[in-house]
C-alpha cells in the first residue's frame, strides 16, 4: 500500500494497523524519516512537491523490485506531501516478511530509493530563505548498495 | 489543447499548469522548444537540468508524440522525499 497525502503521519497508529495482518510474518521492520533541522540554514519546514499518478506508478514500481529481491509478506509507504514541518514525520515505511534479515533490508531499500530516486521535489523553507535541494551524496552512496 | 504540467523549481517559474492550443501532431520536444522561445527564465531554467518528460502519466523520450488532449509532465531531476 502506498499512500502520498498533505495528512500528519502518526507513525505508532500506522504500526498498529500495519501489524493487524501478519499472516506467516515472523519480522516486521519500520522506518519514520522526520525533517531535520538545520541549524546552519535555520529550516523551518520541507514543501514536497510531487507528481501526483507519476509518483505513485513510480514508487509502485520500486515496492515490486522489492518484491523481487526479498520474500516480503506486507509492504506499506506512507509519504507526506505538502509542507511539513521541522520534526514531523514525513515518511514511513515498513515490510514484513517470515525472517528479519529480509524486513529489514527491504525497508532499508525502500527507504534509499525514496530518498534519492522516487518522483519528488523538495524545498527547504527557512529564516534565510527557500531553497530547492538535491540528495546529499551520501543518500546516494546507500542507494548505490543495492546495484 | 495540450496541459503541460510543471513540478518542483520549473513549477515557481512556470506556474503548475499551462495549456497550449495545437493544430497538428508535434513532439515534446517541439512543445518544449515553442515554450523556451516564449519564456527565456524556462529556457535558462531546463538548460541547466537535466528534465525528464511524461506524456499522459507515461515517462518517456522528448521525440515522443503529443496530440490533442494529451497531458505533459515536465520533471526536473528527482529529489527524493
Amino acid at each position: 500500500m502506498i499512500i502520498l497525502a498533505p495528512d500528519p503521519i502518526n507513525p505508532a497508529a500506522l504500526a498498529a494497523e500495519f501489524n493487524k495482518s501478519l499472516g506467516d510474518a515472523g519480522a516486521i521492520a519500520t522506518f519514520t524519516g522526520l525533517v531535520r533541522r538545520e541549524g546552519e540554514k535555520q529550516v523551518e519546514a520541507l514543501f514536497i512537491d510531487h507528481a501526483p499518478a507519476i509518483t505513485q506508478s513510480e514508487i509502485s514500481r520500486a515496492v515490486s523490485e522489492a518484491q523481487n529481491r526479498w520474500p516480503l509478506i506486507r509492504t506499506k509507504i506512507v509519504h507526506r506531501i505538502g509542507r511539513v514541518a521541522v520534526g514531523d514525520p514525513v515518511a514511513f515505511v515498513a515490510t514484513s516478511a517470515m525472517h528479519r534479515r529480509a524486513a529489514f533490508e527491504a525497508c532499508d531499500f525502500l527507504m534509499d530509493y525514496l530518498k534519492t530516486d522516487a518522483p519528488f521535489w523538495k524545498k527547504q523553507i527557512g529564516r534565510t530563505g527557500d531553497e530547492w535541494i538535491e540528495p546529499r551524496a551520501a543518500d546516494y552512496t546507500d542507494r548505490d548498495r543495492w546495484r | 489543447m495540450v496541459r503541460i504540467f510543471f513540478y518542483g523549481p520549473l513549477a515557481d517559474i512556470m506556474g503548475r499548469e499551462r495549456a497550449v492550443s495545437m493544430s497538428a501532431e508535434t513532439t515534446v520536444r517541439q512543445m518544449m522548444e515553442s515554450l523556451c522561445g516564449e519564456d527565456a527564465e524556462f529556457k535558462a531554467a531546463i538548460s541547466l537540468m537535466r528534465v525528464q518528460f511524461a506524456v499522459n502519466d507515461v515517462i518517456g523520450p522528448a521525440d515522443a508524440p503529443v496530440k490533442d488532449g494529451d497531458e505533459i509532465a515536465v520533471l526536473p531531476p528527482f529529489s527524493g522525499g
